[in-house]
């Protein structure tokens, strides 16, 4: 340590930190009820009741009921196909180029692209995760990704951005690598939906307003391509292929996944 | 209920009780000041030793991992500190570094079965405080609170003057450090304001020792530039 650092070391010794919460027993208060069910407050008991009886009230509604049973989960997504709104005009009219001028200039989408938390290295971020980034083959000159993101939502996500090469400003496609025990997505309505498969897998084609949003209700998860997405999962990988291209040609990028 | 049968509350309360005694004791071992006997042989027996002591961390991440959040308390208890005070000098707000430190602990207990014992718990502790600050700093809610707490008309417990010399130096360091990128703040605060080794800090960061070197490096050096530039006063401070 030289002396520069010795200094800092010294220094910093007299900050006046605030004192320490018991954070530990916070915590173990929230663990424990969980654990023990005759701990739990009577507060929570009737919230409980509450929402049990809302819950039964609801499924002897045939609309509710059907709303509440019926959605789609691929990997740990989940999806709640939403009534087509008969005044949206479909998305899938317009060209894919003009989806993305609506939403955003070029300029505007690269300088969001610079303000996504945990930009990284492909390099660097195949190293903060256990899975391994798998990189597209097809197109054949797709080459590594622009912009590589790692994200923590209790598991480091992977989210990989390719800048269209014909229009550098634009983002052709972002792949989201979501690991098993992520936060899980709870709010998502696509106004089209179609099954299909990724190299024989089932996966969902989802098309239209996609709103997405994490339990944990403090980070929005912001689509980066305003077209269309393709969902599919392994074990423990949840993938999401974002991009304004056809049904055949993501297929045909998400089936051209290898290790580099 | 005869005389001899024992009450199912009680027996489990009293296994309860024992456990946190015991491993109140292993706490005590973690933090260096277990001076008397409490009944673990291996505590006492190693309490001198860094490596015996993050073995019985080990065994205690081990039965926390079982569910046993007896045994996650004094664990939370020896690190509590650490992971709200870097918390607090990432985000420059002690409520906020509050709510980071608690949400810590929870995803760290739920994600326990993953994690590597043979390792110590500070550095994954301050890696997930670390992920969760740098998310806090970009989440809308953030600025809102901050604008609330700018419409507080509170005045500050203590004023300048009261504060020592020392610790008017701390601050005005801490001010020059925040003025750096976030990932230069994160290692100047694991390295220097808590003062982890570079194998801890390589490890909070999930990067290799070597790299923890060369980003100190650089870091050191705007730090140095900065300190010149815009807070003489310390580095004149500091020269008297």
């Amino acid at each position: 340590m030289n002396e520069f650092e010795k200094q800092l070391t010294d220094i910093s010794k007299g900050m006046d930190y605030p004192p320490t919460p018991d954070i530990a027993g916070f915590v173990s208060a929230r663990l424990r009820p969980a654990r023990s069910p005759r701990l739990l407050s009577k507060t929570w008991a009737w919230s409980l009741t509450i929402v049990l009886i809302l819950l039964l009230s609801l499924m002897l509604i045939p609309p509710a009921r059907a709303a509440i049973l019926e959605f789609i989960q691929i990997g740990i997504v989940r999806i709640f196909p939403q009534p087509i709104e008969p005044t949206v005009e479909p998305i899938t009219t317009a060209t894919p180029q003009t989806q993305m001028l609506q939403t955003a200039t070029p300029n505007a989408t690269l300088q969001f692209l610079e303000t996504i938390a945990g930009k990284t290295t492909l390099a660097d971020a195949q190293k903060q995760v256990t899975y391994p980034i798998l990189l597209p083959a097809y197109p054949a000159d797709i080459g590594e990704p622009d912009y590589v993101y790692i994200q923590n939502a209790d598991g480091n996500m992977a989210i990989l951005v390719w800048l269209d090469p014909q229009s550098p400003e634009t983002v052709l496609m972002s792949l989201h690598f979501i690991p098993d025990g992520s936060w899980a997505i709870t709010k998502v309505s696509p106004t089209i939906l179609e099954e299909t498969t990724v190299n024989g897998v089932r996966a969902i084609w989802a098309v239209g307003p996609y709103p997405l949003r994490f339990t944990d209700g403090d980070l929005d998860f912001t689509r980066i391509v305003d077209g269309n997405v393709l969902i599919w999962a392994d074990d423990t990988i949840t993938y999401r292929l974002e991009t304004d291209l056809s049904l055949e040609e993501t297929t045909r990028i998400a089936e051209s996944l290898t290790s580099p | 209920m005869t005389a001899n049968q024992k009450s199912p509350y009680t027996t489990e309360g009293t296994e309860f009780t024992e456990k946190i005694t015991q491993y109140l004791c292993a706490f005590r071992v973690l933090r260096g000041d277990c001076l008397e006997p409490f009944g673990i042989n291996r505590c006492i027996k190693d309490r001198n030793t860094s490596r015996e002591a993050h073995l019985d961390e080990s065994t205690l991440v081990r039965h926390a991992a079982d569910g046993d959040t007896a045994a996650w308390e004094p664990l939370m208890l020896a690190h509590q500190q650490a992971v709200f005070r870097f918390a607090h000098l990432l985000l420059g707000d002690p409520d906020e570094a509050e709510d980071i430190a608690q949400e810590t602990f929870l995803r760290a207990w739920n994600h326990l079965r993953r994690f590597d014992t043979s390792r110590p718990l500070r550095p994954w502790l301050l890696s997930i405080a670390s992920n969760l600050a740098s998310n806090k700093r970009r989440s809308a809610s953030r600025y809102l609170a901050a604008l609330t707490r700018a419409f507080r008309s509170e005045l500050p417990s203590t004023t300048i003057e009261e504060k020592s010399t020392q610790h008017i130096e701390a601050n005005t360091l801490w001010q020059a450090v925040r003025t750096l990128d976030f990932t230069d703040q994160q290692i100047i605060y694991l390295r220097y304001f808590l003062e982890l080794p570079v194998s801890e800090t390589a490890q909070a960061l999930n990067i290799a020792e070597g790299t923890v070197k060369s980003r100190l490096n650089r870091a050191l050096e705007k730090l140095r530039q900065i300190i010149k530039q815009d807070f003489p006063l310390l580095s004149e401070g500091r020269e008297a």
